[in-house]
């Protein structure tokens, strides 16, 4: 499919603490790098208060959207932490 | 470009001219032209590449006298230089490259020119090393990493940059694409037909191109699909008149000559001209000094076009001074995700990283090798950062160990007035942070999955969604 067509696009929908929904398309094998998912981000002062580490995490749950005919299920999913510096 | 294409058109044109006779030489003459008038199109390079590969296809029944060996191994010199060349003006060529010279070989070794087969390969490879160690400055054991790297880029590229089409554009590309199959298997049906294998194999490079160049624009689902048709309509008759010359030189009907000479280069004319109407032509309309103005101005136009290309630079971006005060012009500085030509503009030292601009990042690998490096001592100093991404996408999603990286080895510094650009400057004493893992599991798509409360620390979800066979 890839080499002579291309497959259908695979999303990422982030549920925010107010409700709000957020979708995104998503590149499946960046997956594997490890997603932020603590904060979303809409500007620059969320970037600021994420590397001051002076934030809420505001971000629900998530769900990946995509075509099971061109990926496996079921993946594997861990969640892992970094502890903050500044200990807050 | 432009030079390359004058030399692949040069020495293709003397090639068939003197194997299908002189008098003939005009048309050629004309479509070699009216391709040298439009604008140099990397897409178009493999397609030339194809097309200079014909003398190892067509080689002249010629006494195999001293001379004619050494022309022939310049034959082979040059389409090996070429074919080298082809995969340093795009990464993805090196898939066309590659496959160029597996049917080229193949073809040498089914028509029993072993010897050839082997030549045409050993060329190819002191010729890609040669280009690589005068182009990168670099040594030998650097290529290798090279060639893998450009095999990752070629690989992401279509899951990452790949867009649906809309309602209204799908009927169009899907009536395009099947144009576009009908042309090519048309054309191969009919050299299968001639049953002879010069010709098939011919046909076979130049297919090899046009697919993947059309694929590329099918991908995007964007305007080149339209212009990539034209090259395939021109392509198509450039090698159905190539036949008919071949033809015509046994057969020798005015007619049939007539037919040739004037009907072909006019729908060729025709196909070419449409091009612009397609949307293919670029409006270039700037301030820069043309060529013969360039002659004219002497050695100081150099600098004015700098001067120049930094000025409107510096208009386009606009920062405010109170931001760019901030900003310390002598520190090495790199620009997430991508207006490069920002540091230009201002004058900064830009310290690139591996994958210039992020959303080109397509793959795990390709943002592995950018948290790498901004892991080095020898990293940027300072980084300006705006929120820009594409295609609807995430840009913390874009490139995720490399945004990690930053957390642990930048710090905030200030953002301009608009909210459009953050600086960050590079922490002192830098301490890469561990990983705990918290929880795992298993799931499938659209089910929905908890984010576990973690308080006291930034928490990362890992995935491992792996294409299905269907989808490799």
């Amino acid at each position: 499919m890839n080499v002579f067509y291309k497959p259908t696009s695979s999303f990422i929908e982030i549920t925010l603490q107010d409700g709000r929904l957020r979708r995104h398309r998503f590149i499946s094998d960046t997956g594997k790098n490890g997603l932020f998912v603590s904060k979303y981000i809409e500007n620059l002062n969320d970037l600021e208060a994420v590397f001051n580490e002076s934030y809420r995490h505001n971000i629900i749950s998530v769900r990946f959207l995509g075509d099971s005919g061109i990926y496996k299920e079921p993946f594997k999913v861990r969640f892992y932490k970094i502890s903050y510096i500044m200990g807050n | 470009m432009n030079l390359l294409f004058v030399c692949c058109f040069s020495y293709v044109f003397s090639f068939f001219s003197e194997l299908f006779g002189t008098r003939n030489r005009w048309p050629l003459v004309i479509v070699a032209t009216i391709l040298l008038m439009q604008k140099p199109n990397n897409s178009l390079l493999p397609l030339f590449a194809a097309f200079t590969s014909l003398p190892i296809i067509f080689p002249k029944d010629e006494v195999i006298t001293k001379t004619a060996l050494v022309i022939r191994y310049m034959r082979y010199g040059i389409v090996s230089l070429i074919l080298a060349f082809l995969p340093f003006t795009k990464f993805s060529h090196i898939y066309e490259t590659i496959l160029f010279i597996v049917v080229l070989v193949l073809f040498l070794a089914y028509s029993r020119r072993f010897f050839d087969a082997v030549l045409v390969c050993s060329l190819f490879i002191i010729s890609s090393i040669l280009i690589w160690i005068l182009a990168s400055g670099q040594g030998v054991i650097s290529y290798l990493p090279y060639l893998q790297t450009r095999f990752i880029v070629s690989s992401g590229y279509t899951e990452a940059m790949m867009m649906d089409f809309s309602q209204s554009t799908y009927f169009h590309i899907f009536i395009l694409a099947l144009l576009y199959l009908a042309t090519l298997g048309f054309v191969l049906l009919y050299f299968l037909s001639t049953k002879q294998i010069n010709w098939v194999t011919a046909w076979l490079l130049p297919l090899i191109s046009l697919f993947l160049g059309f694929k590329s624009s099918f991908v995007r689902a964007d305007v080149h699909a339209y212009t990539f048709l034209g090259y395939v309509f021109l392509s198509a008759l450039y090698y159905y008149y190539l036949v008919e010359f071949h033809k015509l030189e046994k057969i020798d009907l005015p007619s049939k000559q007539a037919l040739v000479q004037n009907f072909v280069p006019f729908l060729v004319i025709i196909v070419y001209s449409a091009y612009s109407f397609l949307g293919g032509k670029l409006d270039i309309n700037n301030e820069f000094l043309e060529f013969e103005q360039l002659i004219k101005a002497g050695p100081n136009a150099r600098s004015y076009n700098q001067d120049l290309a930094r000025e409107t630079l510096r208009a386009t971006y606009n920062l405010n001074p109170e931001f760019l005060s901030q900003i310390d012009l002598k520190k090495t500085t790199d620009i997430i995700p991508w207006d490069i030509a920002l540091l230009y503009g201002y004058g900064l030292t830009w310290t690139p990283r591996p994958v210039l601009q992020s959303y080109a990042s397509y793959t795990s690998e390709l943002d592995a090798l950018d948290a790498e490096f901004f892991r080095k001592s020898s990293s940027p100093e300072q980084l300006i950062v705006s929120l820009s991404t594409i295609d609807q996408r995430y840009i913390l999603f874009d490139t995720p160990a490399t945004f990690r990286t930053l957390l642990d080895s930048y710090e905030y510094a200030s953002q301009s007035s608009d909210g459009h650009y953050a600086l960050f400057r590079k922490k002192q004493g830098t301490i890469f942070r561990d990983f705990v893992l918290i929880k795992q599991n298993e799931y499938n798509f659209s089910e929905k999955i908890l984010i576990p409360k973690e308080e006291h620390g930034h928490v990362f979800l890992f995935t491992e969604i792996e294409p299905s066979i269907i989808g490799n």
